[in-house]
């Protein structure tokens, strides 16, 4: 008895390292998405702005690092809808949040709709709106909205080279080097 | 960046989770990993190990509902000599959860959400260690606590 109790508690001890969800039918697979739905549901309506505000912004930093993990996957631009989804978490309006750079709304709407690059400026103040904004939900790397703005210069740089070598090849000379 | 630690020296290692790949299914033994994890190929199949070496600590199957935003863990094992009281590095199991609640994150957002279908009697486990929450025969992760878990085994946030 004693030797089947210690085997038990050895299984469920190593149960804790194991997880396997298959068993169910397809009946219960139903039965257990109505559940799921509804007890989500019930929680959801309940939750804080404040807490869907930090589930937006932890989810725009962990998209920010796939770009820049895999930039190939959404070669972009991505750096002004990323800001557009920063900007729009933050503030119902987004002349507030210009107000928040000391810029005026019109370059921060320019920046958005791609007519107009943010100026380094611009970028060190984002960085540290960025720094506060997430100081209390999670850290931000300093260097990611500048990393992927430069990661939407290089894909578009190396997605013309070939045509924009071609134009250029005929202002390029090799001089002969000596032996 | 997910961090283990050597149970006897104290040390911190920093781990990744990274999708499996081929040649991994020649290593992973049913003895080592509990399940038949060839049979997981059609899923989305993930590897934890410490950085720069090839030695898998353990393992995770995923399936994904999008119509849902929810993403199921299917499967978990963590490897033999890291299971029960005697476990070389600790924090695996953490991690491999952690790293699927980083996933779902990323694509819903606000109406993240991490399911599993536990063991009757792990259901206290779960729900005391990770703060799943009880739905049915499942239990899940979202809003602040699936927050929380990532902060707690992500230490790059």
């Amino acid at each position: 008895m004693i030797m089947t109790d210690n085997r038990q508690k050895k299984e469920l001890e190593d149960f804790k390292y194991l997880i396997d969800s298959r068993h169910l039918t397809n009946e219960q697979r139903e039965e257990e998405k109505s559940a799921l739905l509804k007890a989500r549901e019930a929680r959801f309506r309940i939750r804080p702005a404040h807490e869907i505000r930090e589930a937006k912004l932890m989810q725009l930093r962990y998209q920010m690092e796939e770009y820049l993990n895999k930039p190939e996957s959404n070669p972009g631009p991505r750096f002004p809808e990323f800001l557009r989804i920063y900007v729009d978490t933050l503030h119902k309006k987004r002349k507030e949040f210009a107000a928040d750079l000391s810029i005026k709304p019109i370059i921060l709407s320019q920046v958005l709709n791609r007519h107009r690059e943010p100026q380094e400026v611009f970028l060190q103040r984002l960085i540290l709106h960025s720094a506060n904004t997430y100081q209390h939900i999670g850290k931000i790397r300093k260097d990611l909205w500048l990393k992927v703005y430069y990661q939407d210069k290089l894909n578009h740089f190396l997605s013309t080279q070939d045509k924009v070598q071609e134009s250029q090849a005929k202002y390029v000379t090799n001089r002969r080097l000596d032996p | 960046m997910f961090i283990i630690e050597h149970r006897i020296s104290k040390e911190f290692l920093v781990a990744e989770v990274i999708p499996i790949e081929e040649q991994d299914f020649k290593h992973i033994t049913k003895i080592k990993f509990w399940f038949n994890w060839k049979k997981e190929k059609e899923h989305d199949v993930y590897k934890i190990r410490i950085k720069g070496t090839t030695g898998i600590l353990g393992l995770l199957s995923l399936e994904n509902h999008p119509e849902e935003s929810r993403i199921e863990i299917r499967l978990l094992a963590v490897s033999k000599e890291n299971r029960g009281r005697k476990r070389k590095y600790g924090h695996i199991a953490g991690n491999l959860i952690a790293s699927a609640c980083i996933r779902t994150l990323k694509q819903y957002g606000e109406w993240t959400c991490v399911s599993l279908v536990p063991k009757t009697d792990l259901i206290d486990h779960y729900m005391k260690k990770y703060k799943f929450q009880r739905a049915g025969r499942s239990l899940f992760l979202d809003g602040r606590e699936l927050i929380e878990l990532i902060r707690r085994y992500d230490h790059d946030g």
